[in-house]
């Protein structure tokens, strides 16, 4: 049984949601719009979901009151009343008794709750909407029987409602690949409710295969078919008129049909088209006039912001306030439970306020400096200096706090991990253990987000690919069930993740051959591979060890996405691997993506930040410790050749004039096992930064990851080490020519 | 790929005690999966899969042979009525019994339901054991399953 705090939290979420359609729809009445349907239904479907919650804690008030509640919005939906404002102050009324029943479970209280007067004014909207005068529903005769059987009766009413008024009912029809379907149908949704209303969505089978999906798609609209399939052009759909538009004499909007009847059974009546004319006889007097009125003369307690917190305590009504007496004014808008969700968005906003606070800081320190020179002012510069390390020190431990606030375990993954390992595993008839270490390693929010993905796929292959059936292990001496080792911990300001499987790992010499085989590499660069080289081919586009795909590991998403996902987060990953052992991959990332620590460097008069994290030293060399190999600069470092990049180089810059020292700056840096030198004019300091992305039109361009600011509000670019690594290793030649082609793409 | 799933009703009265049951669960209520994932993994011998909308359950249909389907009436886009359509159009569903779970259906979505190929209605509220009675009856009893 679900505990009290999460009945409450969700519960809670649910009431929140449906005062926003309430607020949404409150709105709407306030400027005399049509509802939206959309609104309306969503606020019955809260309800609906709360009462089964309810119902399944036990909680029997709240199942009573959303019970009576759900009838009336019921009654809403279906067009049986016509929503005005004194049917939205008894929903708003609810909202707050459900926020008080809520305080009550979670203080296990029940005492002096009474909800049976709110009920029964609920139960009174309901009768007067049963007693209305009901307007014969249009039929729906022209539609495939089929199409009918399936519509639930809100999707009928939305149909009925469509041509009343005087609306074209289209049939599209669209195919979608079912891994794809959500973003596919995403799309289309968007498109087409730019046209009118999506009425509803069935699926069908087209019989031709199991990963292909039809779906039939009815939409309401006021526009015309021609105009419609200009909308869906390049969408690969079928469109199908089912019922033409019949053009609606009144201009009224408002003709959201007051005590209409939508009884299921109701006959046909007449052609279809005959009964459009109805549309804008207002069957009840208090139709047009009634939300005007109600809205009118409740001025004051329409302001949306406070909507939630008082917008039924006024009551326009006279009646009403009696009513409501056990809803007590010393209404509380305090959360029950201690976590908050918060948009992640909202997060990153503090976070880059948090880093311009503390250039600002930095700003005001550099003035302090000038300030000191002159000797006149020296205790007040005593006294400036005193509070700004004040100031410092709130603002280390601000962003600090905010980090943390974006911290969360890993476990969140390593949970749906363990779920997908139980399944995979049944799948493939594999008998394979999840052992999970470090599971309270926390990481920023976002990495811990993109993480998933690229998490979930390795442990695909590693079930698929890596581990043998447990015959084959145990003809093999190994134990017959499979472990999948998942360790995480902390290291310096980095987080390593290491994925280990005891299945048959790779041989690095078949990998080297496949790549051969499928044309990755050359036969004669194929000779000159290390080891650890030919390892890493598997992170190469369109490289894959297995021919087939099979069902679990797919096909199409390979190493190489997942390495680019685990770059895009400033992350490295590793493969080890021993021939009949397994396989061992190590990813490592930073705890936090926002604010980075960076290398400030400068080339050719221009300021860059290198992120610290991947900056393994920097040196000083002389120019004459510099040596060519086969055109490749390279330095001597311990033993070791250390390939050379020159940044000014790299990105094409123009000396004002040739460097006058004898001697450059290397910034040796990493990315997973290669390491290349950043050959710079000079060293400038550590900082800490805050990544701003770029905009579209230098997305692009390599070598670059960002941008920054540094103090004095000047903007710097943010390398992207793991791009000057890839281009370095290429013919650098080729590699300069591209760049600069898109850097004049640029300009 | 996945046959050695088979369906429950097996020829062996013994092996079938020992196969899980693979449930397809549809609800768009964190809470309300919960509490039949719990109930079923705990006292059922049955496996769960959860998705939390029509979309999902469209695609992990084709994925996995499921022995009971059980779904929500009641949620956005594809409704339990539209998806027990599709459901009975594809040849590795075609019999799966479908139990609804609604609070109160109006009657006209109920035979609705019934008519598109939902097998049981589940009244919210229930108990375990309530919902274990209606698994297992579509499970084990006759006519049940396929």
């Amino acid at each position: 049984m679900t505990g009290v705090s999460e009945f409450v939290s969700e519960a809670q979420d649910i009431v929140e949601a449906f005062s926003r359609q309430l607020l949404a729809l409150e709105a709407q009445l306030r400027r005399a719009e049509d509802l939206d349907p959309e609104a309306l239904n969503a606020a019955f479907r809260e309800v609906h979901t709360l009462k089964g919650l309810a119902a399944l804690t036990g909680r029997k008030e709240i199942v009573e009151l959303s019970d009576s509640l759900e009838s009336c919005l019921d009654a809403l939906r279906l067009g049986r009343r016509e929503l005005d404002q004194d049917v939205l102050d008894v929903c708003f009324e609810c909202v707050e008794a459900f926020g008080q029943l809520l305080i009550a479970a979670s203080d296990a209280r029940t005492d002096g709750l009474e909800m049976g007067t709110l009920v029964a004014r609920l139960e009174a909207i309901v009768v007067v909407s049963e007693g209305a005068n009901h307007e014969p529903a249009p039929a729906l005769d022209w539609l495939d029987e089929s199409m009918v059987g399936v519509l639930t009766e809100y999707e009928e009413h939305r149909l009925q409602e469509n041509v009343r008024r005087g609306r074209a009912v289209l049939c599209v029809r669209a195919r979608f690949d079912l891994m794809v379907i959500d973003v596919g149908l995403e799309a289309l949704k968007t498109k087409l409710q730019e046209c009118g209303e999506v009425i509803t969505y069935l699926p069908s089978s087209d019989g031709t295969s199991d990963d292909k999906i039809e779906m039939d798609i009815l939409v309401g609209s006021e526009r015309s078919e021609a105009e419609f399939a200009a909308v869906l052009v390049d969408q690969g759909v079928e469109l199908r008129l089912l019922r033409a538009a019949v053009p609606v004499a009144s201009a009224s909007t408002r003709t959201n049909a007051t005590g209409t009847d939508i009884a299921v059974e109701a006959p046909a009546v007449g052609q279809a088209g005959a009964e459009v004319p109805h549309l804008h006889l207002p069957s009840s007097p208090a139709s047009p006039l009634g939300p005007v009125l109600a809205a009118g003369s409740r001025a004051q307690a329409v302001d949306l912001g406070a909507g939630i917190a008082q917008g039924a305590t006024s009551n326009a009504v006279a009646s009403a306030d009696a009513m409501a007496p056990a809803l007590a004014p010393e209404l509380s808008l305090r959360s029950l439970s201690q976590t908050v969700r918060v948009d992640l968005r909202r997060l990153d906003l503090l976070m880059n306020l948090v880093g311009e606070l503390a250039l600002v800081e930095a700003n005001l320190d550099g003035l302090l400096t000038k300030f000191q020179q002159g000797d006149e002012h020296l205790e007040v510069a005593r006294d400036f200096r005193d509070q700004l390390r004040i100031m410092n020190r709130k603002l280390t431990l601000l962003q600090q706090a905010i980090l943390e606030v974006r911290m969360v375990p890993l476990g969140q993954v390593f949970d749906k991990l363990a779920r997908i390992v139980r399944k995979i595993s049944r799948d493939s008839g594999k008998d394979v253990q999840l052992s999970i270490t470090g599971a309270d390693t926390e990481l920023d929010k976002r990495i811990v987000e993109e993480l998933s993905d690229p998490l979930m796929h390795m442990v695909r292959n590693a079930i698929d690919h890596g581990i043998e059936t447990p015959d084959e292990r145990v003809s093999l001496g190994k134990p017959s069930r499979g472990t999948i080792e998942l360790i995480a911990y902390q290291k310096g300001n980095r987080v390593v993740i290491e994925l280990e499987d005891d299945g048959h790992g790779m041989d690095w010499r078949n990998i080297r051959d496949a790549a051969i085989r499928k044309g990755t590499i050359s036969a004669e660069a194929g000779q000159d591979l290390s080891r650890d080289q030919a390892m890493n081919l598997i992170f190469t586009p369109g490289f894959s060890t297995r021919d087939e795909a099979t069902s679990v590991s797919g096909r199409g998403v390979g190493m190489d996405v997942v390495k680019t996902n685990i770059a895009r987060i400033s992350g490295m990953i590793e493969i080890q691997s021993v021939p009949g052992k397994g396989t061992q991959f190590s990813i490592t990332l930073p705890v936090t993506l926002a604010i980075i620590q960076a290398l400030v460097i400068q080339t050719a008069d221009q300021t860059f930040c290198v992120p610290l994290n991947s900056v393994l030293e920097s040196i000083m060399v002389q120019d004459r410790d510099v040596s060519t190999v086969e055109g490749h600069a390279v330095v001597s470092l311990r033993g070791r050749t250390l390939p050379l990049v020159d940044l000014a180089e790299f990105f094409e810059l123009d000396r004002a004039q040739p460097r006058a020292q004898d001697y450059v700056y290397v910034v040796v840096v990493g990315l997973a096992q290669h390491r290349i030198g950043l050959v710079v004019d000079d060293l400038l300091g550590q900082q800490d930064v805050v990544i701003k992305p770029l905009g579209s039109a230098l997305r692009q361009m390599p070598g670059i990851a960002g941008a920054t600011e540094l103090d004095a509000n000047r903007t710097v670019l943010l390398l992207d080490v793991g791009s000057i690594v890839a281009e370095a290793l290429k013919s650098p030649r080729a590699g300069r020519e591209e760049r600069g082609r898109n850097a004049h793409a640029c300009n | 790929m996945l046959t050695h799933r088979r369906a429950f009703p097996t020829d062996n009265p013994i092996l079938g005690l020992f196969m899980s049951i693979l449930v397809l669960l549809v609800d768009d209520s964190r809470a309300m999966r919960d509490y039949v994932t719990a109930i079923l993994e705990r006292h059922g011998g049955y496996i769960v899969d959860e998705v939390s909308n029509g979309f999902d359950a469209l695609r992990a249909l084709p994925r996995a042979n499921y022995d009971l389907i059980i779904t929500d009436i009641n949620m956005p886009d594809v409704s339990g009525i539209e998806l027990a359509r599709f459901v009975r159009q594809t040849k590795r569903h075609a019999e799966t019994p479908i139990v609804a779970i609604s609070t109160d259906a109006s009657v006209s979505d109920q035979s609705r339901a019934r008519t598109s190929g939902v097998t049981r209605f589940l009244a919210k509220p229930f108990t375990a054991d309530e919902l274990l009675a209606v698994t297992r009856e579509l499970g084990d009893g006759p006519g049940g399953g396929r």
